[in-house]
């Protein structure tokens, strides 16, 4: 509530992203497929959106056409209010992977150096701003060591760290903590939700995990699958800084989540299996 | 029952992991912050001693199959099979030695290496350099591709005499013929080696909007390492077998003369020391690049 003066102020400019009437098909086995239908999404400045759904809704195709790693075969992205052709990698985008995409023959340090490299920063300056993001995802000391020496939740902060150092000003994450054990899953979303409060900016978050979109997201997005829409959209009024943990006992927690659920339940299972 | 102790498992010192406060790593995995200080000593000496042995092993019976079969080859020629078929080993250890003396193996083997060296310097590069190409080109790689594997269908001994024709009987006819042998390679590894790159790592650089530079630099070039080295290994044997194939069809120095000229005159022990010494000089390239493989490859 005290925000709205602020938020009415920054209202012309502060949608991020919008996405309009995206929509996407192929073609196998002389069938067409529609993959994604008509999907409508706006995410504003600092938010953190999180989309959930079954697999094979199509959300992480969804975030890599945003990306521009992806092709899509009708609507519009707009970056800034500006409209992104097809398949082209829109600047300060961030994409965490769901597997790390850690390159495994650069230590820790060089594969959180990587996008100082690519942006050019000064030489002089990457070592410090290295050592800082490392020590923001707590791996000080780590600096030396080769991804495969690391478990999954250190890898997962090397990777975080990483595109902490690219800095872009829209993170997309698909199912950036899919991989991990339940416990190690609570501990680094508990981290990355700290981290996220301090940097503050737009997320878009996919994941399958209806308890960890609620926690982390201003605004949970449910998707249905074949064809991926978007079925339902919650606010999450819960405020920040938010407790990860604790968050989960809160009665808006439980009201949000059995709807969604309900949404999720109603929807038949999915009859192909992602390859 | 009232005691709920975590049981200590055997090499992992509760307390001894020194960040595990700062970064916790999930139950049961092993982490370089879980470091065993307490055995160390003592389990490395047992570790060390276990790996030197079975080294010792190896080792005993390399050298032993090697001796052995000499021991055989020495035995037999001359009692069963005569030596004017198979030579001895005896005769071919003193045949090394004249040559070494006279100056002759070397003038032979120089010419024979520097041959194989300049075809591997302009082969592999060339061969990695179209590999890369074709396999991150859409439309123009698919052009070319179905050219290339024709090319390397044919059999590349017949091309010898035309590259005599072509280049002279000189050095260029035979660096040539070691392109010819060792560019294949190098493509075919390099190509698979592009192809099989973790599409992840790709879509990250480009997510990043990394430079074509940048991307090669950091992801392509060291993911095909392991494939280049293969290139590498295989290319030495038969960049030597391409000079010395185009040395038997024309020439007037080189190991592969040395043969032919020893072949004309019947002479066994000097074909049978000419392939040794080609054995030889490939087993100690071999050594050099599994060397290089150990040190490139240390992240694994």
């Amino acid at each position: 509530m005290t925000a709205s003066v602020t938020a009415d102020l920054a209202a012309p400019t502060s949608t991020k992203l919008s996405v309009r009437n995206l929509s996407l098909s192929y073609r196998t086995n002389k069938v067409r497929h529609l993959a994604l239908d008509g999907i409508n999404l706006d995410l504003a400045e600092r938010e953190f959106v999180a989309i959930v759904g079954p697999s094979g809704c199509g959300k992480s195709t969804l975030l890599k056409i945003i990306a521009g790693l992806a092709d899509h075969t009708a609507g519009e992205i707009y970056l800034d209010g500006q409209n992104l052709g097809d398949a082209s990698v829109p600047p300060g985008v961030g994409m965490v992977f769901q597997n790390d995409a850690l390159l495994p023959w650069r230590s820790v340090k060089e594969n959180v150096r990587l996008p100082l490299v690519i942006n050019g920063v000064p030489a002089s300056e990457q070592r410090d701003r290295v050592a800082e993001l490392l020590t923001m995802v707590n791996l000080d000391g780590y600096a030396d060591y080769y991804p495969r020496q690391l478990s999954g939740g250190m890898r997962k902060r090397v990777a975080l760290a990483r595109t902490l150092a690219y800095d872009p000003s829209l993170y997309l994450m698909d199912e950036p903590f899919g991989p991990l054990d339940a416990q190690t899953r609570v501990r680094i979303g508990g981290e990355f939700l700290k981290i996220w409060e301090r940097v503050g900016k737009s997320v878009l978050f996919v994941t399958h995990d209806v308890e960890e979109a609620i926690a982390l997201a201003d605004r949970v997005v449910v998707m249905t699958a074949g064809p991926g829409k978007i079925k339902a959209e919650h606010r999450v009024p819960i405020p920040r800084p938010r407790d990860y943990e604790e968050v989960r006992f809160t009665d808006e927690f439980h009201e949000i989540r059995q709807q969604i659920w309900h949404e999720l339940q109603s929807e038949p299972l999915p009859d192909t299996v992602k390859k | 029952m009232q005691k709920s102790e975590v049981p200590i498992t055997t090499g992992v010192v509760p307390g001894a992991s020194i960040a595990a406060e700062v970064t916790p790593s999930p139950v049961g995995t092993t982490t370089p912050a879980h470091k065993d200080t307490r055995a160390d000593t003592v389990a490395d000496a047992v570790d060390r001693r276990a790996d030197r042995r079975e080294r010792l092993v190896i080792v005993a019976g390399q050298v032993g199959i090697g001796v052995g079969f000499l021991a055989v080859w020495q035995l037999v020629s001359g009692l069963w099979i005569d030596r004017f078929f198979i030579s001895e080993p005896s005769l071919i250890a003193e045949r090394i030695v004249d040559l070494a003396a006279s100056g002759e193996l070397w003038m032979h083997l120089r010419v024979t290496v520097i041959e194989t060296g300049i075809g591997l310097a302009i082969g592999l590069p060339a061969g990695v350099i179209l590999g890369i190409a074709v396999a991150t080109s859409r439309i123009a790689g698919r052009w070319v591709y179905p050219y290339i594997i024709a090319l390397y269908s044919l059999p590349r001994v017949a091309l010898a005499p035309l590259f005599i024709v072509w280049f002279g009987i000189g050095l260029f006819s035979k660096v040539m013929m070691v392109v010819t042998m060792v560019l294949f390679v190098a493509f075919y590894n390099v190509y698979q080696g592009v192809k099989s790159i973790d599409r992840d790592l790709l879509d990250m650089t480009k997510s990043y909007r990394a430079s074509r530079w940048i991307t090669l630099r950091w992801v392509m070039l060291p993911a095909i390492g392991a494939w280049m080295l293969t290139a590498l290994r295989l290319a030495i044997g038969l960049g030597l077998i391409g000079a010395i194939i185009a040395e038997l069809i024309g020439s007037s120095v080189g190991i592969g003369y040395y043969i032919k000229l020893s072949s004309n005159l019947f002479d066994t022990t000097g074909v049978m020391t000419g392939l040794l010494v080609i054995t030889v000089l490939a087993m100690l390239l071999e050594q050099v690049v599994a060397f290089i493989e150990k040190r490139v490859l240390r992240y694994r």
